[in-house]
């Protein structure tokens, strides 16, 4: 199928929103191409091919905004597209606060593989099966994705922002559980990105320990009694928490004021052994991400350094909107400084307590409270990993859980697209 | 005709399906009072699916053109050999129910709203909250509208046009109480185009200030005791139990997965007073928020009976997990997007009401709680599943009391649901979310008042 000119669309409706009556406009181009492998139930199963291209529109009408989004990559879909967006913005209220990018120097980024290496993805998945029948044959893989993507991305807008990147890489995500009889294990999931497929898929990210770990949860038991304990967090679920932490320092929390971070800047709001970077551009991000959605370049963003709250995670109208600065990332590509325990010493210096591998639970309050259950997890009593556990809730206040950090692993998991280790949060009541 | 009647779906395949779709999706959101969200989005394209030598192949791309469809029926099929030639699986023939010349369009016969109208449609309410709760301290009110536009056919014979419109409005209020902030969500609306969902928004008066007491209550409340307790299930928290606890794990891909479903069929899994089915379109004369007539494999939906009156009956299929159990198939192979494949999905699953007054559920509680609003859940092959709760009271000697915090609900649904002791003789529908499995998808989620035993997190 053949390729976009993606350039030539975004300079096309570009011109065509300025002619349809916008003041100033934004356009993105994006390209995806995506092979996707799938297995179901540890067999190849499915051979999935898309090519797809995508246009966001922003038109701004006398301060009013308005937003389309069509995968219409015609001439006449796009000049249909910059009318609906001029029209959109014209139904909108104007807010002084909307803006596009400010002019920056042109810049062009590629990263990845751009073509797909079909027999390659397959080899790996089939490996993948065969690594399950012969080291965990209790396991059934639900479902496997072998995926391939590239995406080229053209952002242009009116005030001269030409930025343009072509990003491939591979990403890797298994669903699954062990069975025996009539026992069956909690369903865990994983996923690893990777520029290439030199590495089998069972030695990236989490694959293997997860992989034992699923039939070691065949027996699992009750919490013994409702207690107050430590989490250790695993990297696989400290992403869900983070994700939930820095939540509180985006947009809408802060535009709506409802951020419990709100007046923190430069305060301490985690203990001070916690370092929190996205860095979006990091050698360990499989697919880098060159320029934001809102058209700025990024750049490595230490967002909590020893604890110090450095930076909220605001779009270009965020920052207009509180007066706090924009940030130069998404918000993503988490990065957590290593620290200087072993994880043995780490789990080691807990007396009661849960290593939770993840959690499924509500959305944490503005406040922070959080409750849920700590799924294919594993009790932990006297420095040791017991037994699997199950029905077990952990309720807290994850803002607290961060100001009491116990310790941070020496190791990391680097799953492609972040690079985190094993915290300790005391003080979590478990029943 | 459409595009796809000009292309020969019988070829040397074992089956083939080729969809024609378009999702729009119109999104407003007033945070304060002021825009900071008024976007549409368009997917359409076409996408083509074959099975063969028990594999298959699926591509898709984003233009309709003869030129296109041949192309990506080509590519489909040739996906299908590569894999089918390196998997070498054989499974036989897919089943087949093919609905043909089915039309299900629910679209609007009003004027369709221009953005301005939606817009000032939010204003008035937001404005309206604005004035009259000034002890609210923050508000995002969202209109989103999600029109699902499909064209299919199938080579065993099913053709099928369907529009399956939803519209929700999303009212989130915020009270800082102790320097602390207190929130509260509300979703309204659900099948069908804004016009027909949404009128005047002043008759949402009420259903504001209702939310703003229960959200004062919330901010002057308690958190809930961890542990197990004597709950009620209020009727709009019903339905993410019965999609949460039980619907996942009798979907038949989740059931070949390894989930504990499998070996129950026949079994008293609930309480005699629990009757769960997954409705296609229909539910006790009533049509259901996302009415499927035909699903994305062609094949004329059925309501599946799940449990009842506590036996655990069967389970959702696509063609595949059909094949694979001997049975045909139900209806519930379902896609998203234009360029995603089906996959097994619940369409609205619902328990089946009692004859209990809620009146009198609450009133047989010593100790325990009323539970309201759900946010999101999860559920597992073990059948343990958990939803967020958002609205809850304290129940004490059969009266409501305190207002509890944010909360998480769980159990062991094959447990838990044996300890169901009344089920009221109101149902209630939601439609308000989406569920999550590789793709999102809209589902109907129903039930009544369930009094039952389960664990709650809190202090």
């Amino acid at each position: 199928m053949a390729a976009l000119d993606c350039g030539g669309i975004a300079q096309r409706a570009i011109d065509a929103l300025l002619e349809a009556g916008a003041d100033q406009a934004q356009v993105l181009v994006t390209e995806a191409r995506n092979e996707e492998l799938n297995a179901e139930w540890n067999e190849p199963s499915l051979l999935r091919s898309t090519l797809e291209g995508q246009l966001s529109l922003v038109a701004l009408v006398d301060g009013k905004k308005g937003v389309l989004s069509s995968n219409e990559t015609t001439p006449d879909g796009v000049a249909r597209a910059a009318k609906e967006a001029v029209a959109l913005a014209s139904g909108s209220r104007p807010d002084p606060a909307n803006a596009i990018a400010e002019v920056q120097a042109p810049a062009s980024f590629e990263s990845g593989p751009l073509e797909p290496a079909l027999d390659g993805m397959h080899d790996r998945l089939v490996e993948l099966l065969r690594h399950r029948d012969l080291h965990h044959p209790r396991t059934t893989m639900r479902s496997v994705v072998v995926d391939f993507t590239r995406r080229e991305r053209v952002l242009l807008n009116s005030a001269g922002v030409d930025l343009r990147s072509n990003v491939g890489a591979y990403t890797f995500v298994a669903t699954f559980s062990a069975r025996r009889g009539a026992d069956t294990s909690s369903f865990n999931y994983t996923v690893a990105r990777s520029k290439d497929l030199e590495r089998p898929v069972a030695s990236l990210g989490s694959f293997e320990r997860l992989l034992r770990e699923s039939a070691a949860q065949l027996d699992p038991r009750k919490p013994p009694e409702k207690f107050v304990g430590d989490l250790v967090v695993t990297p696989d679920c400290l992403g869900s928490f983070l994700g939930a932490i820095t939540g509180y320092l985006r947009d809408e929390a802060l535009i709506s004021g409802t951020s419990v971070f709100a007046d923190r800047l430069g305060a301490l709001v985690t203990h001070p052994s916690l370092t929190v970077r996205s860095a979006p551009r990091a050698e360990a991000m499989a697919a880098p991400c060159y320029f934001t959605g809102d058209g700025h370049l990024t750049e490595d963003t230490t967002v909590i350094e020893d604890g110090l709250l450095r930076h909220f995670l605001l779009t270009q109208y965020g920052a207009n909107k509180t007066g706090h600065a924009r940030a130069p990332t998404d918000g993503d590509a988490w990065v957590v400084d290593p620290g200087d325990t072993p994880l043995d010493a780490l789990i080691g210096g807990v007396e009661r307590g849960v290593l939770i591998c993840r959690f499924s639970g509500g959305r944490p309050s503005p406040s922070g409270d959080f409750s849920g259950i700590a799924k294919n997890s594993f009790l932990i009593e006297g420095g040791k990993v017991g037994p699997a556990l199950s029905e077990t809730m952990v309720s807290g206040n994850l803002v607290q859980l961060f100001e009491r950090v116990a310790g941070i692993s020496r190791e990391r998991v680097d799953f492609g697209d972040a690079l985190l280790p094993w915290v300790r949060l005391p003080g979590v009541t478990i029943s | 005709m459409t595009v796809l009647d000009r292309h020969d779906l019988a070829s040397s395949a074992d089956y083939t399906e080729l969809r024609h779709q378009r999702n729009t999706v119109a999104a407003v959101a007033l945070v304060n009072g002021d825009v900071t969200s008024n976007l549409t989005r368009t997917q359409g394209g076409v996408s083509a699916r074959v099975w063969h030598g028990g594999a298959w192949g699926f591509a898709s791309a984003a233009d309709d053109s003869d030129a296109t469809v041949a192309r990506t029926v080509r590519a489909a099929t040739d996906n299908a050999r590569w894999l089918g030639t390196r998997a070498g699986r054989s499974l036989g023939a897919l089943p087949s129910r093919p609905a043909s010349g089915a039309v299900n369009r629910f679209g609007t016969a009003r004027p369709r709203w221009t953005r301005a109208q939606a817009v000032a449609f939010l204003r008035e309410l937001d404005e309206h909250v604005a004035s009259r709760y000034p002890q609210v301290t923050a508000r995002t009110i969202a209109l989103q509208a999600l029109d699902m536009d499909k064209v299919l056919r199938t080579s065993d014979g099913a053709d099928s046009d369907s529009l399956i419109p939803r519209s929700i409005l999303v009212v989130a209020l915020t009270v800082v109480r102790g320097g602390e902030p207190v929130r509260l969500v509300e979703v309204h609306g659900g099948f069908g185009q804004l016009e027909d969902t949404f009128d005047d928004p002043r008759a949402l008066d009420g259903a504001i200030g209702e939310q703003v007491a229960h959200l004062e209550r919330k901010a002057a409340g308690v958190h809930a005791q961890a542990g197990q307790h004597d709950l009620i299930l209020d009727a709009s928290l019903a339905g993410i139990l019965a999609h949460e606890a039980i619907g996942h794990t009798t979907e038949a891909d989740l059931v070949l997965g390894g989930s504990v479903a499998g070996d129950r069929v026949g079994q008293q899994v609930a309480s005699e007073l629990v009757s769960l089915t997954d409705f296609a379109h229909t539910a006790l004369g009533q049509q259901c928020p996302v009415p499927v007539h035909v699903d994305d494999e062609g094949v004329e939906a059925r309501d599946v009976p799940i449990i009842e009156r506590g036996v655990l009956r069967g389970f959702m299929h696509s063609k595949e997990t059909a094949l694979r159990f001997d049975v045909p198939p139900t209806g519930n192979a379902r896609a998203f997007q234009f360029s995603d494949e089906p996959l097994v999905r619940m369409r609205n699953t619902s328990f089946l009401p009692g004859t209990s007054t809620l009146a009198d559920m609450i009133g047989s509680v010593e100790r325990g709680y009323y539970l309201m609003r759900p946010s999101n859940g999860q559920a597992d092959a073990t059948s343990e599943f958990m939803f967020g709760v958002t609205l809850g009271y304290e129940i004490v000697d059969g009266k409501l009391g305190a207002a509890i915090k944010d909360t998480t609900i769980s159990g062991v649904a094959f447990d838990m649901l044996r300890t169901v002791s009344m089920v009221s003789d109101e149902m209630q529908w939601e439609c308000g979310g989406m569920c999550g499995k590789k793709q999102p998808i809209p589902v109907g989620m129903g039930g009544p008042a369930i009094k039952c035993r389960a664990t709650l997190g809190g202090r």
